[in-house]
């Protein structure tokens, strides 16, 4: 694979999700981006209708047409590009609220239907409100797609999964945070740590001199080798379960065993039938299981509400207070910690979700490989490592 | 892709071959040949042999190899011997008196070098080094002796591990038989471990566990060709380990 530098991208300041104070400058951003990519684009956009003539091997002279048909970028990059909001697909029309489940069936992203629609609006009075919140809806920043007008260029299509960033730095991150918190909830988080060092080495396996919780930083080769041995590793710390721990350490097992043989799967270089149906298989298995971490996907927002039900059940029960038998007392105080637990995981169970985007872009894997190839093909890390050299280049 | 691009380079050059005869290029007679053929013979994957390196200087025959693994000489003899009754033709066995055999010229190695195909392909191949420096240090570290997949049964056998076994590697060493035509052996003395439940992948993780049984044989002979591959062995316990088949796709492809 080639790697050539076409231009250099300008990066504007990064503005907070919370500041709504700056419209203005957001507005400026997304028209230099625009701009810029008109400028890249318009001469492709001449190949693309009258073609070029490439001199062959075979010593003849072919007119050739380059269309654009792949954007192997990250996720949040291509979100921009598209001119979506960022827990949107670029694929499909998910909504945000179901992003965490293993749906496949939305309907595919139109993005011609989007550019007509913010062209209508254009004008007064043409708005129609519920038309709007439909469109809003979707995730859509209506005229900041810059693939909007190319020529014979599929949009939908221009997203390619990678696993660099949705596994190995995404699911694979988001899923040692819920292992650590569900062993430290267990109490066997030194055996884990333990396990981790005793790794013996392989080839190619970089074995681990740190406890997991001694790495400040995990990079995308370091988290690719714990998916080589995170489930085995696991499976030794969870190995004596007490009666209670029996269910939810096989849940946990398996929402992992789910994750890695995924994760496994799409480093194949070809497929089959067969191998994309046990791809699919080991994702739903995940998906199935996955409820056993919800509880350490608590929010900062349902701390809050948690602590505010304590304080209000505290509250209600100093009220209620009579005087008692210490006895009496201490089996009323168990009872009441025991129902004040209850409630308090149910309300996390109600307030906590999977709804990220990352988690949702696992299931398009398989339906990109049946229709353009492996996985490995629009591997980001080329265009990461050329970043050393290239993007110096530009700049001297 | 890789396939691909193989592809994609042989035909370009054979597209430039044709080109230059048509421009009447002066092309040697097999090219041109070549290039008239309609068919091709598609060559087999050259084998590739395993390779031991790190030969110990101190170690000329069975007496020195037992005084530096640290292995009784009887021990060493009688698996030599029985290495030889299950391995070797009736025409080319080792002598089985243990005297003569205390003689048998013996070179220790530390490190065996064996190519694994790639997954997925016909040409690549992964070199995996297997240490086995007995009691000596290693990097300056402790002892290192690594374990390795040693086919010890039909394809039938041990359930997912299709007869293979994983196996601690106790030495490595080449053997010269005086007695017969001086017959070079290249042999391993490994640990055989034993599969637990048959073999069979545990529900709850899908992992095999092994485990080294108290009864097991001290170590076993084995021919350096029934080495595999390295083994990925996370331990468990004293003597038990869960072989992690998710360490490279192609043990992930062969172990479930």
């Amino acid at each position: 694979m080639a790697v050539l530098l076409l231009a250099l991208l300008p990066v504007p300041p990064k503005l907070s999700k919370s500041t709504k104070a700056d419209p203005y400058q957001r507005q400026v951003n997304a028209d230099t981006l625009q701009d810029v990519f008109e400028f890249i684009f318009a001469r492709l956009q001449h190949a693309v209708l009258d073609g070029v003539p490439i001199d062959c091997a075979d010593g003849k002279v072919r007119r050739c047409f380059s269309i654009l048909s792949a954007w192997v970028a990250h996720d949040m990059e291509n979100v921009t590009l598209h001119g979506l909001k960022s827990n949107a697909c670029t694929t499909c029309e998910v909504p945000a609220g179901e992003l965490g489940t293993n749906i496949k069936n939305y309907r595919a992203r139109a993005y011609a239907r989007y550019e007509r629609y913010g062209y209508e609006n254009r004008f007064p009075g043409s708005k129609s409100n519920s038309t709007h919140v439909k469109f809003c809806g979707l995730g859509i920043n209506l005229d900041q797609n810059v693939f909007h007008g190319l020529h014979r260029v599929s949009a939908p299509d221009l997203h390619t999964p990678e696993k660099l960033h949705t596994v190995y730095l995404g699911l694979f991150k988001h899923m040692m945070d819920w292992i650590q918190a569900f062993l430290k909830k267990h109490g066997q988080l030194q055996a884990l740590d333990d396990v981790w060092k005793a790794s013996p080495p392989y080839p190619g396996f970089l074995v681990a001199k740190k406890a997991y919780r001694e790495v400040a930083q995990w990079q995308g080769q370091e988290m690719r080798n714990l998916g080589r041995c995170i489930l085995g590793v696991l499976a030794v710390a969870l190995r004596q379960p007490q009666s209670s721990q029996v269910i939810p350490f096989k849940h946990a097992l398996g929402c992992v065993r789910g994750l890695v043989d995924f994760s496994m799967m799409a480093q194949y270089r070809s497929h089959t039938s067969d191998t994309i149906a046990y791809m699919e298989h080991y994702l739903d298995q995940f998906h199935r299981m996955k409820d056993i971490f919800l509880e350490f996907r608590v929010t900062k927002r349902t701390l809050a509400k948690v602590d505010e039900q304590r304080r209000e059940i505290r509250h209600q029960r100093t009220q209620m207070s009579q005087p008692l038998a210490p006895s009496k007392r201490r089996r009323i105080h168990d009872d009441d910690r025991e129902e004040e637990h209850e409630r308090r995981m149910d309300l996390i169970h109600r307030e906590s979700h999977f709804n990220f985007i990352k988690i949702h872009l696992l299931s398009n894997f398989s339906d990109h490989i049946r229709q353009f190839g492996t996985i490995p093909m629009y591997s980001t890390e080329f265009g990461e490592l050329a970043h050393k050299e290239q993007i110096k280049d530009g700049w001297r | 892709m890789h396939s691909y691009s193989h592809q994609h380079a042989i035909r370009m050059r054979l597209l430039n071959l044709e080109s230059l005869r048509r421009c009447a290029a002066d092309l040697s007679a097999d090219v041109v040949q070549h290039l008239e053929s309609t068919t091709s013979a598609v060559t087999a994957p050259v084998v590739r042999r395993r390779i031991p390196k790190g030969p110990q200087d101190d170690v000329s025959n069975v007496l020195d190899f037992s005084k530096v693994s640290g292995v009784s000489r009887e021990s060493i003899c009688r698996e030599l011997i029985r290495y030889s009754r299950h391995n070797l033709p009736t025409e080319r066995q080792l002598p089985q008196g243990h005297v003569i055999l205390q003689s048998l010229p013996v070179e220790l190695i530390t490190q065996l070098e064996i190519p694994v195909v790639a997954f997925q392909e016909s040409d690549v191949y992964d070199i995996h080094r297997a240490q086995c420096p007995g009691p000596l240090h290693f990097r300056n570290q402790g002892s290192r002796n690594d374990s390795a997949w040693v086919q010890a049964g039909s394809e039938e056998m041990y359930g997912a591990l299709r007869g293979r076994l994983p196996a601690k590697l106790v030495a490595l060493f080449k053997s010269r038989d005086n007695t017969c035509e001086n017959a070079l052996r290249r042999g391993a003395a490994v640990r055989m471990l034993s599969a637990v439940n048959s073999g069979f992948p545990s529900a709850i993780h899908g992992l095999v566990t092994v485990q080294m049984r108290e009864d097991a044989r001290e170590f076993t002979i084995v021919d350096v060709g029934t080495i595999h591959s390295l083994a990925h062995l996370i331990p468990e316990g004293e003597r038990r380990w869960l072989v992690n088949s998710r360490i490279v796709l192609r043990k992930f492809n062969e172990v479930y």
